[in-house]
């Protein structure tokens, strides 16, 4: 089976909480702290300043992991709205299956 | 349910506490990101040399920083809203629980059964049992059937008192003189402990709450154990 395949995910337990559970959590600050590495050291090798290196590459860390959360939060809620509505048509199909309210469902459809 | 140096919030038995933990997680991270951002401006003092005694204003920066919290608050409000009318919608619940706060202990009734009430102390630590939990373990617990919608209806008979589950997300205040109302969903079995949640005089901490979800089929059997007795 595909799921014993499957290795689980490693806990990273903050205050009592497994963050690692938290979804875009962990893709949030992966992308957010290497972006913001990757874009400091790309500004310090062509500016040949610390400081403001380091400023943009904390801005970088600070937009890139907010930017990321946010976009990832919204696909990930409505793809599990649709995981809901889909489970829920499913319930009533299996319910509704052979009776008269599944031909009406169904002439309504056709 | 809630063990010693508890921090977060529990793990949620309702659809609508999962929508809170939800909530939670993304106002957290937010926060988590404006303390970094403001810890790594306080940092970075230490490392400025400039110095400009005739600094009066800068229009830029002040846009910005009055623009860029604005936005961050509309990507806050915006679920926030959508998750308080979500809290509000309208149900059809299948059992009516009703609750009335005393001192110091909760009484219960389930009208649509032919009136079966029963009072519900918290079992005193002197006679609690080996495995039992201190200050929260009850004589009688409320039985609630799981995946249907219940209707609470909260009061007091003397002060106020406040019935409160948080594996639910559920805290109605009970008001002497008043009927609350609110509906929560149950999606696993299981027990849920809660505590009264407004102070209502010396054994305030000493009136627990006990849910204990079962199927449908169980409630039933019970109710009807219950009315028959």
């Amino acid at each position: 089976m595909a799921d014993d395949a499957e290795e689980p995910a490693k806990s990273f337990v903050i205050f009592g909480r497994d963050v690692s559970q938290i979804p875009c959590f962990r893709n949030s600050f992966l992308y957010g702290i290497s972006g913001g590495i990757g874009v400091g050291v790309l500004a310090f090798l062509g500016s040949s300043r610390p400081h403001l290196s380091t400023h943009i590459g904390f801005g970088s860390f600070f937009c890139g992991t907010i930017v990321y959360w946010m976009a990832c939060r919204y696909h990930w809620s409505t793809r599990r709205f649709e995981q809901q509505q889909l489970q829920e048509a499913m319930r009533r199909q299996a319910l509704y299956e052979g009776t008269k309210v599944e031909r009406e469902l169904d002439l309504k459809s056709a | 349910m809630s063990t010693w140096a508890n921090l977060g919030l529990q793990d949620s038995a309702s659809p609508l506490m999962e929508q809170l933990i939800f909530f939670h997680d993304h106002a957290l991270l937010i926060l988590v990101m404006i303390t970094v951002l403001v810890g790594y401006l306080m940092f970075m003092l230490f490392f400025n040399s400039y110095i400009n005694r005739f600094l009066l204003h800068g229009q830029l920066i002040e846009m910005i920083w009055t623009i860029l919290p604005a936005i961050i608050l509309l990507f806050i409000a915006l679920p926030s809203l959508r998750l308080l009318y979500l809290l509000d919608e309208i149900n059809e619940p299948s059992v009516t629980l009703k609750s009335i706060g005393h001192q110091w202990y909760w009484s219960y009734e389930y009208s649509d059964f032919n009136n079966v009430e029963f009072d519900s102390y918290m079992i005193p630590t002197n006679e609690l049992a080996n495995d039992g939990f201190r200050l929260l373990d009850v004589d009688n617990r409320i039985i609630l059937p799981m995946n249907s919608q219940i209707r609470i209806l909260v009061t007091a008979a003397d002060v106020i008192h406040s019935w409160t589950i948080p594996a639910l997300g559920v805290k109605v205040d009970g008001t002497p003189g008043r009927l609350n109302q609110t509906n929560f969903f149950i999606n696993r079995p299981g027990l849920f402990y809660g505590q009264c949640s407004e102070i209502c005089g010396a054994n305030h901490s000493f009136m627990p709450i006990v849910i204990e979800s079962v199927p449908v089929n169980y409630f039933i059997k019970w109710i009807s154990n219950s009315v028959n007795s």
